[in-house]
């Protein structure tokens, strides 16, 4: 009965985060692109950083949830946050590919060139890579072992992150240095940029937040590229809370 | 879905592999060249030598940019050093005076004969002037 009344509620929850996706996404459309002026430097390519922000940032919640999924594994020995931590990393992956597509076309915008291997650049390839190998060592895990493996992997991968984000500090860069989270006071920002670049933030964290706590309710990551089918798989929806 | 055992395991280890192959050259790249991408007019001085290829970062001096059927040219410092760039061709149309600028081409003294130039911009977002 209890567990009946869990699962409505966690419905329920669901719902409501769905809506609050849409909507809040609704929101960052259309101040990113009708309210919020063009940047007096870099014109309309400057809104670019209205999706390559939020996509760079929902990443590296991604990776920290792979990280807190991935610890009670590595510390006890635990099976069941591990298609929370696939859900996760799968999301962060694409994320990650979605940060260096839009980064890509605003760099040829604005530097003049689709690619360079500035030290930005390198270490978000870096990032994503370490998550590719991450699912693939979590397809790959027999057992207790394979499955702690593979978590220390989920859980020393996050050290990618604070690497790809203060890179722009600690390396001479083509790309520019954090405006909003920066160690110390940030760049200036025109108070209506700013406010779009938080709802777009809102938006695209609840975008996956919807869309990780799907995929790791249903089934464990059934429908992954780098799906193996393992016999423990088959375990009853998780009521996963955010 | 359907998926054969031996099928996923082995595209599980490719890609594995494969991404472990591609850490393992970003890193060995890393350790060679380093993770600096660019050095200042006064850093690529002073380590001398004649028609070295180089790859150099600094402000684009105010008033400097010059543009003619023949090419293009500026001056980048780092507030110390000066060195003059010389481009065959049209700068992009973004180049401003007092914005940073990356050049890669070969340094001869103090005069860079470039390849290509990149254009950095800085992390401060604000309307054009007489809007707001």
């Amino acid at each position: 009965m209890r567990d009946n009344r869990g699962h409505v509620a966690a419905a329920r929850g669901r719902g409501a985060l769905a809506l609050a996706a849409a909507l809040s996404t609704a929101l960052a459309l259309v101040l990113a692109l009708v309210v919020a002026p063009p940047d007096a430097v870099q014109g309309d390519a400057q809104r670019w950083m209205y999706l390559h922000v939020p996509a760079a940032w929902s990443a590296y919640l991604c990776f920290a949830v792979v990280l807190l999924a991935c610890l009670p594994v590595v510390l006890r020995g635990a099976g069941r946050p591990l298609p929370v931590a696939r859900a996760a990393a799968e999301a962060g992956v694409v994320l990650t590919a979605v940060t260096l597509a839009t980064g890509s076309v605003w760099g040829a915008q604005t530097w003049g060139s689709w690619w360079v291997w500035d030290a930005r650049v390198t270490t978000t390839v870096a990032m994503g890579l370490v998550y590719v190998a991450f699912l693939a060592a979590l397809a790959l895990a027999r057992g207790p072992g394979g499955r702690r493996a593979a978590g220390a992997v989920g859980v020393l991968g996050f050290l990618m992150v604070p690497v790809v984000h203060l890179s722009v500090v600690w390396w001479r860069t083509l790309h520019q240095p954090p405006t909003v989270l920066a160690p110390g006071t940030g760049a200036p920002i025109a108070p209506v940029m700013a406010w779009t670049l938080g709802v777009s933030v809102l938006a695209c964290t609840l975008l996956t937040t919807v869309v990780v706590l799907e995929r790791a309710g249903r089934g464990a990551g059934q429908g992954s590229p780098l799906a193996v089918a393992e016999p423990d798989q088959a375990r009853p929806r998780l009521p996963v809370a955010p | 879905m359907k998926m054969a055992l031996p099928r996923g395991r082995g595209r599980a280890w490719a890609v594995l592999v494969v991404a472990a192959l591609g850490l393992a050259g970003l890193l060995a790249s890393a350790a060679q060249d380093g993770l600096t991408y660019w050095g200042t007019p006064s850093e690529l001085l002073a380590q001398g030598g004649q028609d070295r290829d180089v790859r150099l970062g600094g402000l684009v001096v105010s008033g400097s940019v010059a543009q003619d059927a023949a090419g293009a040219s500026f001056v980048l410092t780092d507030g110390a050093t000066d060195v003059t760039v010389h481009y065959a061709g049209a700068l992009p149309a973004a180049v401003r005076e007092g914005e940073g600028a990356v050049v890669e081409g070969v340094l001869d003294g103090r005069v860079l004969h470039a390849r290509s130039v990149l254009l950095r911009h800085s992390n401060e977002y604000r309307p054009p002037e007489g809007t707001s």
